[in-house]
């Protein structure tokens, strides 16, 4: 049997079909900001290890008004991330309790956001009062 | 029937991705809210802050630290050139050969770099 | 509010033997609110132009054939109210991602030939001893164990999800939402043995790591069988054996 002549579209621009894949796209570009924060980190820890000099430098750099926006841009990512990560968080993990009982989603979502709060805070804490 | 199936070697690199992203979602926000906003706000009276040279080091002195931000900025590296890797691809770039390993290489590369680093760290 | 005469319909046409031209072709359809969009269209095939083609059988959404693009989202077109979509245009064009056939018709032999891989059957138990000790014996299944994979088995195969899913799209080769939640619906059942069978399907680059967890799969699909959560629950299995396999040599192939 011959195939049947078909018509094949293509996939050119294929985010504009639908809100919901721009914003799975913006979800993936955190990745950017994301990816250049860990590389200011690692950028401070070269200072760090260089001497006072160079650390002051670095530290100038993030504290400039450019650094200040870059980080308020790294901000507003790392909020998306945390949000579509806790969202989507139920589905990647496998069915946790028995049959019947399963734990449910919203279980799920409030222990990964108390997480991140006592994380959080720790973190904070140590980096204000730490030392 | 199994034979056009070949066990892919991604789970290693999503493994990785997934726990950047875990700990991203975890402290980023937190993080990026100490050196962006708690740092230039809390500077003391006499032009003493937070990050001052003297006091990260101290800071960093504990092994625990060191470890710590050595591996927080590998995970996060593995994250983003995961994420990064496949953005390429949704975008149209054809993720190939070289932007795989150009994208993996990049964050392997600063992995080692900070736990170089890490290790040269000067004692307070 | 008072209700329109008429609605426009604008539907994406293609003809084999005119290939190079796909047209978009406008009618202005009676307005009725509780006519369905299906109903539309068989108004305009009855009544307007007879050449216009699309799939449809049983009209109240569980067949799965009529799928397709509205407005750009991918839907059963006996499942949507004329009211729903007043005042219209409303832009219809075949199910995204596969090859069309003629108008609306898309052609699903892609599919048809990914189902076997993903052993979208029940093995049953036969080798096992407690088998061998009670043949033939009744596989029981408890609510509660059922309730594991019940929102897995009510897909209809309408595709929806594979026009909602870009990897698919963009790599035709993956297995696509509905064959791995078919999978994971029968690696969910207390009655099944079939596991095994359907790791390579599974673990490959076309089974569940194509997948980067858009999501709209589970959004547009008519059944709630949330194909989304089958396949990353599954990349989760497949992770946890890729290390088991690489620290433990001679564990798996
Ligand atoms: S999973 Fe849902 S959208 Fe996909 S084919 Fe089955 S019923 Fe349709
Ligand atoms: S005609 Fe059967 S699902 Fe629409």
């Amino acid at each position: 049997m011959t195939p049947l002549p078909t018509w094949q579209r293509g996939m050119r621009g294929w985010w504009r079909r639908d809100p919901a894949f721009r914003r799975y796209l913006l979800r993936e570009a955190t990745s950017v900001a994301i990816g250049a924060y860990a590389l200011m980190l690692l950028a401070g820890l070269g200072c760090l290890v260089a001497g006072p000099a160079a650390w002051q430098r670095w530290e100038g750099l993030i504290l400039s008004p450019v650094g200040l926006l870059l980080q308020a841009v790294v901000f507003a990512a790392a909020v998306i991330h945390a949000v579509s990560w806790f969202r989507l968080m139920p589905l990647t993990i496998p069915p946790l309790g028995r049959p019947g009982r399963r734990l449910a989603d919203g279980a799920i979502h409030a222990g990964a956001w108390a997480a991140s709060a006592l994380c959080s805070l720790g973190l904070l804490g140590w980096l204000v009062y730490g030392a | 029937m199994n034979a056009r199936f070949r066990r892919s070697h991604e789970p290693l690199f999503w493994l990785l991705f997934g726990a950047g992203g875990l700990l991203a979602a975890l402290v980023l926000p937190a993080l990026v809210l100490f050196t962006g906003v708690i740092v230039p706000v809390a500077r003391g009276p006499g032009g003493e802050g937070l990050l001052d040279y003297t006091r990260v080091l101290g800071l960093l002195a504990w092994p625990g630290a060191r470890v710590a931000l050595a591996g927080s900025i590998a995970l996060l590296a593995w994250h983003a050139a995961h994420r990064i890797l496949h953005l390429c691809h949704d975008l149209g770039v054809h993720a190939g050969r070289g932007l795989k390993w150009s994208c993996y290489g990049s964050a392997a590369l600063v992995s080692l770099l900070a736990c170089g680093l890490v290790i040269l760290l000067p004692s307070p | 509010m008072t209700d329109p005469e008429t609605i426009l319909i604008e539907v994406l046409r293609w003809h084999p033997d005119t290939p190079e031209a796909p047209w978009w072709q406008s009618y202005e359809v009676p307005y009725r609110a509780d006519a369905t969009l299906l109903e539309a269209l068989q108004t305009i095939k009855d009544d307007l132009d007879g050449t216009l083609t699309f799939r449809w059988s049983c009209r109240m959404a569980i067949c799965g054939s009529c799928g397709c693009m509205v407005n750009g989202r991918p839907e059963l077109s006996c499942h949507l109210l004329l009211r729903d979509l007043a005042p219209g245009p409303v832009r219809l064009e075949p199910l995204a991602h596969f090859p069309v056939i003629r108008d609306l018709v898309i052609d699903q032999q892609d599919f048809l030939d990914k189902l076997p891989a993903v052993g979208a059957y029940l093995v049953p138990a036969e080798e096992t001893e407690a088998a061998a000790a009670a043949p033939a014996a009744p596989s029981r299944q408890t609510p509660a164990q059922m309730a594991d994979y019940y929102q897995y088995a009510q897909c209809i195969n309408c595709l929806l999800c594979y026009s909602a899913c870009p990897q698919y799209g963009l790599k035709p080769d993956f297995l696509g939402p509905a064959a791995l939640a078919l999978m994971a619906r029968h690696d969910a059942d207390s009655r099944d043995h079939g596991q095994a069978g359907r790791r390579a399907a599974r673990d490959a680059d076309t089974g569940v790591w194509d997948c980067t967890l858009v999501g709209h799969c589970t959004e547009v699909c008519p059944q709630g069988v949330d194909p989304a959560r089958a396949i990353n629950r599954n990349k989760t299995a497949s992770a946890r054996d890729y290390v088991f396999d690489l620290l433990l040599p001679g564990r798996r192939r």
